[in-house]
């Protein structure tokens, strides 16, 4: 287990363990992703065809289309969407759906980031733990 | 954060439960982006307009319920078919239905029925300097790269509530210190001036820079001044799928950015690449997965909206042949342009030479399954990009010129590439 250093945009309302998905990619959830099976369509994206649902989701930041704000928010009543999305920086296209899920469904989906360094680190490892309050979070290079 | 005492009253709810969310959620915004205050904005571009999900749809109508109304003149997008001959295009009546809730919602919001994505061609375009909040990838680069108007990357549903709140958290590319470009990409010496005469040349180069760039703001330099604005609208829909631009600057046509002084203002570029030949084509086979003579079973236009130029240009293009019978040929276009070309007559010409022409739609919303198209191809880079996610098939890219022989042949029709070997 190693512990990383990052800031909880949106935190977890408890701590929570995920599987992690990884990407040096950044996505276009419009377009590169499924909304329907949460898989990954882009064929040209480094988690292609894998599904981030209940997952963390880590990718550098995204791209692309607008579209991410309403396929998020769709993700998440479709419960397809991420469990935790994971970036370097944030743009407001990502924090979009979950802001405005938070806000108006009462429905957390915590959004991490990480400088470039830790978000390396983050390569190998098969699962996260997400706390509701503090600056780092645990990640375990085998699955529980 | 400093508030002003009616973004206060905004925030408590004196102004309604519709701009305490939007105020709400803004401010959220702002916190993480550590903004110190807000910023009023003139003018809205609203993008929750393509059905993508029951949520959508769900949150308008919510908003609408509140009572809630736009605080600025706010222009709709496209919208996933077209309103009034969706059953032409075979889209399902549940889409239909979904989209008229949208459209029902959004107007009732107070928004202005353009229902484009190339709104600045139909009338409505920010001007230099100004403040605004704009959804969808394209409009948000034209605006800020071309206009010289200031936008983030706002996505549907923030960009409502932005609307509503008529403001935005002041950070990002609302404010000039961020709209400095830090790095420069230029034309390499195999690249020929001859390259410039080729609309597809602009997309591959855009998409390149968007692939290199990602979310950052850099520049493009050595261009000619003489290019088209839909090639300027054409690369900024490429290079806002390939990256995640918000803000180009092409030296000598972005206001901001006259010249390379200006657009870094005043700074060096802290890195320098030289797009080539061999990058040319490695975008090329990233969009254009067709070869000549492959049979084509959809030609798709308008990704951004079609202008009345790129009418007069198919038109030429098409020299009064008609489509071939086993190949569609699609354009999308905003209602204002499709006023004109009814005006002048092409409308009719196109029509009986078998173009079909929508208004309101998106290319990139297609029933396949309904027509059995298998085979795609359009003139844009966007559409090419994003195909294989939505479709499963990898589709082919030529110039308005190219893509009106394939139709009337069927099959694809290639013009030979001065980038290629």
């Amino acid at each position: 287990m190693v512990e990383i250093a990052c800031e909880y945009v949106i935190a977890p309302r408890k701590t929570i363990r995920l599987e992690l998905l990884f990407s040096n990619d950044p996505i276009s959830f419009f377009g590169g992703v499924n909304a329907a099976d949460g898989k990954v369509a882009d064929y040209r994206h480094g988690s292609y065809q894998q599904s981030m649902s209940n997952k963390a989701f880590a990718f550098p930041f995204g791209k692309g289309s607008s579209g991410a704000g309403l396929v998020l928010m769709e993700m998440m009543r479709l419960k397809t969407a991420p469990a935790a999305i994971i970036n370097i920086r944030t743009d407001p296209f990502i924090l979009t759906g979950p802001l405005i899920s938070w806000h108006y469904y009462e429905q957390i989906l915590p959004v991490i980031n990480m400088n470039e360094q830790n978000y390396a680190r983050l390569a190998n490892m098969k699962e996260i733990e997400l706390f509701a309050t503090g600056t780092v979070l645990n990640a375990f290079p085998n699955n529980s | 954060m400093y508030l002003t005492d009616y973004e206060k009253a905004l925030l408590n709810g004196e102004h309604g439960e519709a701009r305490r969310l939007a105020m709400r959620v803004l401010y959220d915004l702002g916190e993480y982006y550590e903004v110190d205050r807000f910023v009023e904005i003139v003018a809205c571009h609203d993008d929750s307009t393509v059905f993508l999900g029951e949520a959508q749809v769900e949150f308008a109508e919510h908003l609408v319920g509140m009572g809630a109304r736009f605080a600025v003149p706010t222009t709709t997008n496209a919208s996933a078919i077209d309103m009034s001959r969706f059953d032409r295009q075979k889209h399902d009546v549940e889409l239909m239905t979904a989209t008229r809730r949208i459209e029902a919602s959004h107007m009732a919001l107070g928004a202005i029925a353009s229902w484009t994505c190339a709104p600045y061609q139909a009338g409505f375009a920010p001007t230099f300097g100004q403040q605004v909040a704009c959804a969808e990838s394209k409009v948000i680069t034209f605006v800020n790269s071309i206009l010289g108007a200031r936008t983030n990357r706002y996505a549907g549903p923030l960009e409502l509530l932005a609307g509503i709140a008529g403001r935005v958290p002041y950070f990002g590319l609302h404010v000039a210190e961020n709209r400095k470009a830090r790095g420069l990409i230029v034309p390499g010496d195999d690249i020929a001036p001859e390259m410039f005469e080729h609309d597809s040349f602009y997309t591959y180069f855009a998409y390149a820079f968007g692939d290199i760039v990602g979310d950052r703001v850099w520049a493009m330099d050595g261009f000619p001044p003489h290019i088209s604005v839909d090639n300027l609208k054409n690369m900024s829909a490429t290079l806002a799928s390939s990256g995640g631009i918000a803000l180009f600057h092409l030296v000598g046509i972005t206001p901001e950015a006259q010249n390379l002084e200006m657009a870094f203002q005043g700074e060096k570029p802290r890195e320098v690449v030289t797009l080539g030949c061999k990058d040319i084509r490695k975008a090329e086979a990233q969009l254009n997965h067709l070869g000549a003579n492959e049979k084509i079973d959809l030609v798709t236009l308008g990704c951004p909206h079609f202008s009345c130029a790129e009418f007069l240009k198919l038109e030429d293009a098409l020299k009064g042949r008609k489509v071939h019978g086993n190949c569609l040929l699609w354009v999308f276009t905003n209602r204002s342009t499709y006023g004109m070309i009814q005006d002048s007559g092409q409308l009719h010409r196109l029509s009986s030479q078998g173009v079909e022409i929508f208004v309101d739609g998106c290319p990139l919303q297609h029933p396949a399954e309904k027509w059995k198209t298998n085979t795609f191809m359009s003139n844009s880079g966007k559409f090419c990009n994003y195909c294989f996610g939505l479709t499963g098939k990898h589709p082919g890219l030529g110039t308005i010129a190219e893509c009106a022989e394939s139709a009337v042949a069927g099959k694809v029709w290639q013009e030979r590439k001065p980038w290629w070997k």
